[in-house]
């Protein structure tokens, strides 16, 4: 049965359409989850939480789109709720910025040395954790999803000032703060 | 280019993390049982789910297939704020705060509340001795936490740690974007941990301001989005040349009109280049000329930019104009992206071999291959003080590279930056990039990988377009009330109460009474108050009285378009759509004598046909937009519709005479189809909020005098709606959660907000004629 099929079940009120779409993306969800949370059980909730929502709302959810990304996207909105609640991060001044994890990821996906992949692995594993929520977002959604640029908009997930922050003014701040200006042309 | 794979890595950082086995599924379920008594019975939870299906079924390509519509509803332009969504009432702070704390002030300028964001302005004036940041200390001594947001329950929103906007000798500024506050929360307070840049001690800690918010006054001003945005090809805004390098494009993302000139975005989109990291366009590589071919002031804008639209794979630039002339089209010309950065991976070892001296340089001159382009590493440079090492790495480029990255994977760097020493016009490009190693220099060979390059990309790139003045746009509706005039309370009391439905609205209604849960769909007609009642067809669903009320256009069981004469019993295929299963949705030109429909023929994209009704084919109307579903038609013969693609969705309408489209205004996510009154001057939409609510809205049909009507909870869902003949009221089949009473119909006088039960009707009402 495919998600089409599924979501049809469940919108007659078939419960059996739920099961074979959590049984399908449970595992997505909660891995897209952890990787915003860091935290495997309120990962877990978090995913739960998201279908939950969906089952509620699935009168409101147009069959045409494909279930996964819309699921995903859900679940990266809910992971950032929990993890804002929870506060459970580092925020930027603690060394990592975006840009650092996104070089780390690229270096570890990149490198064929399996002992250098492990410690890449945990190095970026690391890193993810000490941005903050929204910055973990951001690159889960653009490296672990896929995600395009109008599914990243749709998401909502980049808030003006989280995206402000990544695009120029928290780096170039610091670098004038450490004295490594940028030359102009 | 060596294909790499980010999100395995991401994949397998979380999967070796969560346990082998998952089960969300036995939560979920005990979840939903302890939630059951207040679910509906199986049976009516069928009976709605299916009547659900039937209607969005019915309705199916009226949503938005990911589109970012949701967030881009209503946006308006505040000057000095940035877009608003007006979807629901903007709030606004009551009046401007000042306290001073010691010998400090802070000052809360301004906060604009929207559905979706809540934005802050304040500035902290005081002693800021040598400036706003301190000269000595260390940084993780120095205060950077953002102020909190705190609500009366607890709640507190929280930003990344950052910098002002603005500073001065003596103080700085902040603008700050928090979530949305909800609409019925009118106290907040502003609670600033520690001052930025002060150390601990040195300056007021755990300073609380209150807030008081209020209902945006009428005279805020709210600049519309202008319609020149539409992504398509508008009169206003043609697309006069595009090129395109590969794997880059740029397009014209929005024009806003404003008071004193125009606030211009182009969005860069390099998404087909996976290689390419980032674009940038700067503003010495841009012009901007008026209708007259003389050039244009301008400076960078962030002010109208929607950055939850930007992303790793595009960005958006503003500007804002001086004021231009707006009798003819203006030009945009980009002659050249400025910085095109490339992923890199070639990577060079150095070897300090002996601690090195103060500022010790090591000459390399060694060649790197960067996709064919060559870049000469000159030499490294190490500098160490206070415990840290910083490393540079000099190097030159006479192949078109003018930066590069370099890093070091072994060993993070605490921080860094990089530069040019060349100007964009030498030959021999030298540039450099620094890293800090928190701890001095790390022992033995460094392997060094220069892990982006920068090109520049000549163009030009010529945009036209004509620009607006600001009093040519109509403001953005905030005279009208922004609260919904009928409220789920109104309703349920109205349908308590028993009124006359006015003798005016006469005319033939048409009803599909179909039976919940069983296949055929019967149609008949009947007066509203359910006299002469006569049966039509025994099935048929997506049916519409011609405007003479001889005919009926309905879709069969198979989907397929046929046409059914009331005077004999009579059906007739549609030539052409007969047998089509993909058929939604036909409507009757204002003659008769032609038929308009949305067509899915072997299942592709919704599109656009029109039947003569001359025994020919259907044909496809309208431009090369990808997804378009009709609304109705125009008495003077355009067809409205619905662009679905992959911009946000717009109203338009199409001349089938001409062949001209023209945009009419930006629509949100549509879970019901528009209705067009008779006359063709009012339009009723509804609104999909993010938080499920829908908003029935009423506005005039070039967008403007928007007026909220209707709001209905997440539970809800509004089957349809119909206007009367005379435009006065809209008919409305509403879908409620309310025990005993889960549908029901009411007129609505759209501007006295009065209901007028429906209580006799059973099924559907599908059209109305006079």
């Amino acid at each position: 049965m495919d998600d089409f099929e599924a979501i049809r079940r469940l919108k007659t009120g078939d419960i059996s359409g739920l099961e074979i779409l959590v049984t399908r993306y449970q595992r997505k969800a909660v891995q897209t989850a952890y990787l915003i949370i860091h935290d495997e059980q309120l990962a877990e909730d978090a995913a739960q939480d998201t279908f939950l929502r969906i089952y509620k709302h699935i009168h409101q959810f147009d069959e045409t789109r494909p279930f996964g990304p819309y699921l995903l996207r859900s679940v990266v909105n809910t992971a950032l709720n929990v993890s804002e609640k929870t506060a459970r991060w580092i925020q930027f001044g603690a060394g990592t910025d975006v840009e650092a994890v996104v070089d780390l990821l690229l270096m570890a996906a990149s490198t064929e040395e399996v002992a250098d992949k492990v410690r890449l692995k945990q190095e970026v594993s690391t890193a993810l954790e000490r941005l903050a929520p929204r910055q973990r977002a951001v690159i889960v959604q653009r490296y672990f999803l896929g995600m395009s640029e109008k599914e990243m908009a749709e998401s909502l997930s980049v808030a003006k000032g989280t995206v402000k922050w990544l695009l120029s003014s928290a780096r170039e701040h610091l670098r004038n703060l450490l004295g490594a200006e940028r030359n102009s042309e | 280019m060596k294909t790499i794979d980010p999100s395995q890595v991401l994949h397998e950082i979380s999967n070796e993390q969560l346990p082998q086995e998952l089960d969300l599924l036995t939560g979920i379920l005990a979840s939903l049982d302890k939630e059951s008594p207040r679910s509906m019975k199986p049976g009516k939870r069928f009976v709605l789910a299916f009547v659900l299906t039937l209607v969005v079924f019915v309705f199916l390509v009226f949503n938005i297939p990911g589109v970012a519509s949701a967030m881009r509803r209503m946006l308006g332009f505040i000057p000095g704020i940035g877009l608003v969504d007006q979807s629901t009432p903007l709030r606004v702070l009551a009046e401007p705060v000042s306290e001073l704390r010691d010998v400090f002030t802070i000052n809360i300028e301004n906060a604009v509340l929207d559905s979706e964001h809540t934005v802050l302005t304040y500035s902290v004036e005081g002693p800021f001795d040598a400036g706003i940041l301190p000269a000595d200390g260390a940084l993780s001594d120095i205060c950077f936490k953002a102020a909190e947001l705190r609500l009366s329950d607890g709640t507190r929103y929280q930003l990344p740690d950052g910098f002002p906007d603005e500073t001065w000798s003596t103080g700085y500024r902040v603008q700050s974007t928090y979530p949305a506050i909800p609409v019925e929360i009118y106290q907040a307070a502003l609670f600033l941990p520690c001052l930025h840049a002060r150390t601990k001690g040195q300056s007021p800690e755990n300073w609380s301001v209150p807030l008081t918010f209020v209902p945006a006054p009428p005279e805020l001003t709210v600049y519309p989005i202008s319609r020149q945005v539409a992504p398509t090809v508008e009169k206003t805004a043609e697309i006069t040349e595009t090129r395109s390098l590969p794997g880059i494009e740029f397009s014209l993302e929005s024009v806003i009109p404003v008071a004193d000139g125009q606030l211009v975005q182009i969005r860069t989109d390099w998404r087909k280049d996976p290689g390419i990291i980032w674009v940038m366009l700067n503003p010495e590589d841009i012009q901007i000329l008026d209708s007259n071919g003389q050039a244009v002031s301008f400076e960078p804008s962030w002010d109208a930019i929607d950055l939850t639209i930007i992303d790793f794979q595009s960005a958006v630039v503003g500007f804002k104009t001086s004021a231009m002339a707006s009798n003819g089209p203006a030009k945009l010309v980009i002659n050249a992206a400025s910085e095109v950065t490339y992923t890199s991976s070639a990577s060079f070892v150095f070897d300090p071999a002996s601690p090195p001296s103060a500022d010790q340089t090591w000459e390399l001159n060694k060649d790197l291959e960067l996709d064919g382009r060559t870049l000469r590493i000159l030499d490294v440079s190490v500098a160490e003080g206070g415990g840290n090492a910083s490393l540079s790495v000099s190097m030159e480029s006479a192949d078109g590279i003018i930066n590069a990255g370099v890093m070091d994977a072994q060993h993070p760097a605490l921080s860094g930056g990089y530069g040019s020493d060349s100007n964009g016009n030498d030959p021999v490009q030298r540039f450099w990039t620094t890293f800090n190693y928190e701890g001095g220099l790390p022992q033995g060979p460094i392997t060094l990988t220069v892990s982006s390059y920068s090109i520049r990309l000549p163009g030009p790139w010529v945009v036209d377009w004509t620009p607006m003045v600001a009093a040519e746009a109509a403001p953005a509706s905030t005279t009208d009330s922004q609260t919904a005039c009928i409220t789920e309370q109104d309703w349920k009391i109205a349908r308590e109460t028993t009124k006359t439905i006015p003798e005016e609205l006469s005319g033939q209604i048409l009803v599909q009474a179909f039976e919940l849960g069983t296949s055929p769909n019967p149609l008949y007609i009947t007066r509203l108050d359910g006299r002469e009642k006569q049966p039509l067809l025994e099935d048929g669903t997506n049916a519409v009285l011609s405007p003479d009320g001889t005919r009926l256009v309905y879709t069969n069981a198979e989907g397929g378009l046929f046409i059914y004469t009331l005077a004999t019993g009579e059906s007739e295929p549609v030539v052409g759509a007969s047998s089509n299963p993909g058929v939604v949705r036909p409507f009757w030109s204002p003659d008769g004598k032609q038929l308009a429909f949305t067509g899915t023929p072997d299942s592709t994209s919704p599109n656009l046909y029109l039947s003569n009704l001359d025994g020919k084919p259907a044909k496809l109307i309208g431009n090369a937009e990808p997804i378009k579903l009709i609304q109705g038609w125009l008495p003077d013969g355009r067809i409205l519709y619905v662009t679905l693609d992959e911009n946000d969705p717009a109203l338009k309408n199409y001349n089938p005479q001409s062949g001209e489209t023209s945009t009419l205004f930006n629509v949100p996510q549509l879970t019901t189809s528009v209705a067009v009154s008779e006359n063709g001057k009012r339009l009723a939409l509804n609104w999909l909020e993010e938080s499920g609510k829908q908003r029935v809205y009423v506005f005039t049909l070039d967008g403007s005098q928007r007026k909220p009507l209707l709001e209905v909870s997440s539970e809800g869902y509004i089957r349809s709606m119909l206007w009367t003949p005379d435009g006065s009221h809209l008919l409305l089949d509403l879908s409620w959660a309310i025990p005993g009473d889960p549908y029901s119909k009411a007129l609505v006088q759209v501007d006295t907000c009065q209901i007028f039960p429906i209580t006799h009707l059973q099924g559907s009402v599908l059209d109305w004629t006079p």
